[in-house]
Order: structure tokens, then sequence, then C-alpha cells
């Protein structure tokens, strides 16, 4: 073999050592315990730069070292997709919320799921995709009125149906959730938005009386928001030809949204949230 | 825009504020009849940016620029919510009348920057499948969604502090059978 061969062959091995010593984990040399505790110093530095930050350089590289140090942490993976979708970098949010969605099942848990469940119905508007997850994360876990990052899972799946156009079915999933409801003692009217969504399916189903009910129903309880509750049911008055009640309705809905006792969810915006030039509209047309 | 030389060395200092003094330097590495390349550092990293001599026939009427050079504040860190204020079915019938046809189900998602004179501009484009994963759309969609969105006026007030004087926001267009469906988040 000629020096030239030789030579070749060395400066490969030295590239391919080179190369595969730069992949490999900086912290494989820690114990898992050390690992943990490594993950957890990065994760508690991260947190330090919410939520200004979150979507900033500086917030990614703790992330990414937390998972570097632990690189199956469900929670943190989960986490660290938070900043990438409130920049709305959607790929790679997605990419590393159904890694942690994977890894969650695989183990026999849901919380990745859960969270997963509440962005594809708010955040991506993807209802086939929010009614599979909510059945999935019920049959994992056999809870019936589990909770989806912080909302009923039910809630999720009545309102996918809502805007699927599937109003029947989303009044069962929120018959449903009110006997879960009773069994554990809560009052079914104070949740708000299984009754505003419930009175607005009924809307579209043309079944005004019932829709009526239930949003004034609503207007009598101390939680719910109401500029939303009188200018869906000025809409009923109208159709009622009660110009009248409706105007008083539009005129009250635009007082309280003036008051900000309307619909101001972070994030995102509801479904059938209401803006102002919506209620100018409606009362310009009585 | 200034540039000065020191030990061999050219540099460019660009103004980046429209409020104040906020300048960025950077060094001029190539020079030459038809390209221009420049470093700077960001935190650690060094970043180049090369410039060629454009062939194009029009060039935008007004620059855009924001008015703190700073990470822009997200559109969910204001409070309330950085929002349009008269809605996102205003937009969803405003930009999806007359939007041009594509092909496939996923998002396109635009991102812009909201200056303090409520300018709009550094546009950035992310388009997904319905699994989330990079596809590609008709650029005509698209181009259209960039210029409706430009010219979108409605943008409430900002109160601005120490650090933040821009909002960054993203509008996520839901695409199904080729069309317009639906307006995220």
């Amino acid at each position: 073999m000629s020096i030239k061969n030789l030579s070749l062959i060395f400066f490969a091995i030295v590239f391919i050592s080179c190369k595969s010593n730069k992949s490999e984990n900086p912290f494989a040399h820690l114990s898992s315990e050390e690992r943990s505790k490594l993950a957890d110093y990065y994760h508690e530095e991260s947190m330090k730069f919410n939520p200004w930050f979150q979507t900033g350089k500086l917030h990614r590289i703790y992330k990414d070292s937390a998972l570097l140090a632990v690189p199956d942490h469900v929670e943190y993976m989960q986490r660290a997709s938070y900043s990438y979708k409130k920049a709305g970098e959607h790929i790679k949010a997605m990419e590393m919320l159904n890694k942690a969605v994977a890894i969650d099942t695989t183990n026999g848990k849901t919380t990745a799921l859960e969270y997963k469940a509440w962005s594809m119905l708010y955040f991506y508007r993807d209802y086939e995709s929010t009614i599979k997850d909510v059945d999935k994360v019920i049959e994992i876990s056999k809870i019936p009125h589990k909770a989806c990052h912080g909302e009923s899972c039910l809630l999720l799946k009545a309102q996918a149906y809502y805007q699927l156009g599937e109003y029947k079915k989303a009044i069962e999933t929120f018959d449903s959730l009110f006997t879960l409801l009773k069994e554990q003692s809560v009052n079914p009217k104070d949740d708000f938005l299984a009754n505003f969504y419930l009175a607005r399916s009924y809307f579209k189903l043309n079944d005004l009386d019932k829709s009526l009910f239930y949003l004034e129903e609503q207007l009598s309880m101390p939680y719910s928001v109401k500029a939303e509750l009188n200018f869906y049911a000025g809409q009923i008055y109208v159709l009622k030809n009660n110009t009248e009640k409706a105007k008083q309705h539009f005129l009250k809905a635009k007082e309280l949204y003036l008051q900000n006792d309307k619909m101001n969810e972070p994030y995102i915006e509801r479904f059938d949230e209401i803006f102002m030039n919506d209620i100018n509209l409606e009362i310009s047309k009585l | 825009m200034n540039y000065f030389k020191k030990k061999n060395s050219l540099f460019l200092e660009i103004k980046l504020s429209k409020e104040n003094d906020t300048k960025r330097l950077y060094q001029i590495i190539k020079l030459n009849k038809n390209t221009l390349s420049l470093v700077y550092y960001d935190q650690r990293e060094k970043i180049t940016e090369t410039f060629k001599k454009s062939t194009l026939k029009d060039i935008p009427k007004k620059e855009f620029s924001i008015c703190l050079d700073s990470h822009p504040k997200e559109y969910y860190a204001t409070d309330p919510d950085y929002k349009y204020t008269k809605g996102n079915n205003y937009i969803l019938s405003k930009i999806g009348k007359s939007a041009p046809l594509t092909k496939g189900n996923g998002y396109i998602t635009i991102h812009f920057t909201i200056n303090c004179a409520k300018e709009i501009g550094r546009f950035g484009v992310e388009q997904m499948d319905r699994l989330y994963k990079p596809a590609t759309y008709n650029p005509d969609l698209i181009k259209h969604l960039i210029n409706e969105i430009a010219l979108l006026k409605d943008w409430p007030d900002f109160v601005k502090d120490s650090y933040h004087h821009d909002i960054h926001a993203f509008l996520m267009f839901k695409i199904k059978n080729g069309k317009i469906v639906d307006l995220c988040p």
C-alpha cells in the first residue's frame, strides 16, 4: 500500500473518531441522578426568563441542555415545545410534542396527550385530532371526567363537535359532562363555557327557545362572561322579530364589552368571541 | 449609516432604532461590484450576511424598521393579548375572499413584526401539512397573504416598556382542500 493511501486511511480514522466524539452526549459520563439534577438546574434557569424570553435563544439553550441531560423527560420536552409554539414555529413544536406524547402514552400516562388535545382544539383548530386525543386520554386513564390542560377533556371534545357542525353530538357530549359534574356534586351551571356552547349548539339547530334559555340562565350566574351572552341573546331576539329586546341586548353587550366583561383568553381567540365591529354591525342592521 | 476603517478592516454602522441611537456594528469582509458580505455577533454566534446586487425592477418604496433593537415582545406577553381589534373572522373574510387556491391540506403561518408606529414588516412564512410536517403551497397564495396582512390597519395600541417597543405576531391560515377555511390561534 502506498504512503498516499495509508495517509488517506489515517485521516479518515481521525475524522470519523472526531465526528463520533462530537455527537456523543456531553453528559454521558454522569450518573442518572447527576443528570437528573443537572436537568432540573437547566430547567429552573430557563424559567427565570419566562415569559418575555420564552421564545428567545437563551431560554431554548437551557431547555435543550436539560433535554441533553435527560433526553426522554416528557415534561421538559413538552415544556420545551411551548417556546416554539408560542413563537409560531409549529413544525418544531409539534415534532417535540408528538415525541413527548409517544413516550408518555407508552408508559401509560396521558399528561402530554392532554396538553396536545387542548392545543389541537384551540391553537390548531384541528377538531378531528381533538376528538381522537380526548378519546385516547379517557381510554388510557379510564377517567371520564379527566381534565385536559386545565379544562375538562369532554368540554374540548364537545367544542370540537360544535366546530365540525355536529351539533347533536356536541349536545350529547355536554350532557355527559353535566352528568359527571353532578356525580361530583358540582353544579353544571357553574361551567360557563359548556353552557355557552350548549346554547350555541341549540342556536345552530334552530332551537331558539332552548338556546335563549341557556344564555339567560348564564346571564344570572356570577362568573359568566356577559358581553357574548347578551350579543347572542340579541341575535335570537332579532330572529324572533323583537327589535326592542334585541337592541337592549346589543347595547348591553357594547357596554359590557367596554368594561372588558367579554371572552379574553390568553394566546388564542375563543370560538364565537365577539368584537366591537360585530356589535356595531348588528345595531346598524336594526 | 456610517462606515469607518480600523486596523485595515472596514466597518459599517447601521442605526436600528427610530427612537434612539441604537446601532449595530458590522465588519465588511467582502466588497466588490456585485457582492457585499458582512459579519456581526449575536450573543455567542457569529453571523455572516451576504448581499448580491439586485436585478429586481421594483424596489420597496418604504423601508420597514423596528423601533428598538431587541427581541420584539410576543403577542401573548402583553396584557391583554395583542389581538387584531376586529377579530379573526374579519381578517378571514377580508383576506380569504380573493385568495388564490392551492393544493392539499395544512397550515400557512405568516410571521410579522408590528413596530411602535403600527407599521408591519419582517415577514416570515412556515408551511406545514395536516401531520405538522413541512409542506409547500402555491407561492401566489403566500404572496397574497403577506400583501393583505401588510394592509391591516386596526391593531390595538401598545404600551411600550423599557425592553419592548415592537410586537412579534403570527397568523396561521388553515387550508382544507386547497382553500383557506380557518384562522388560528
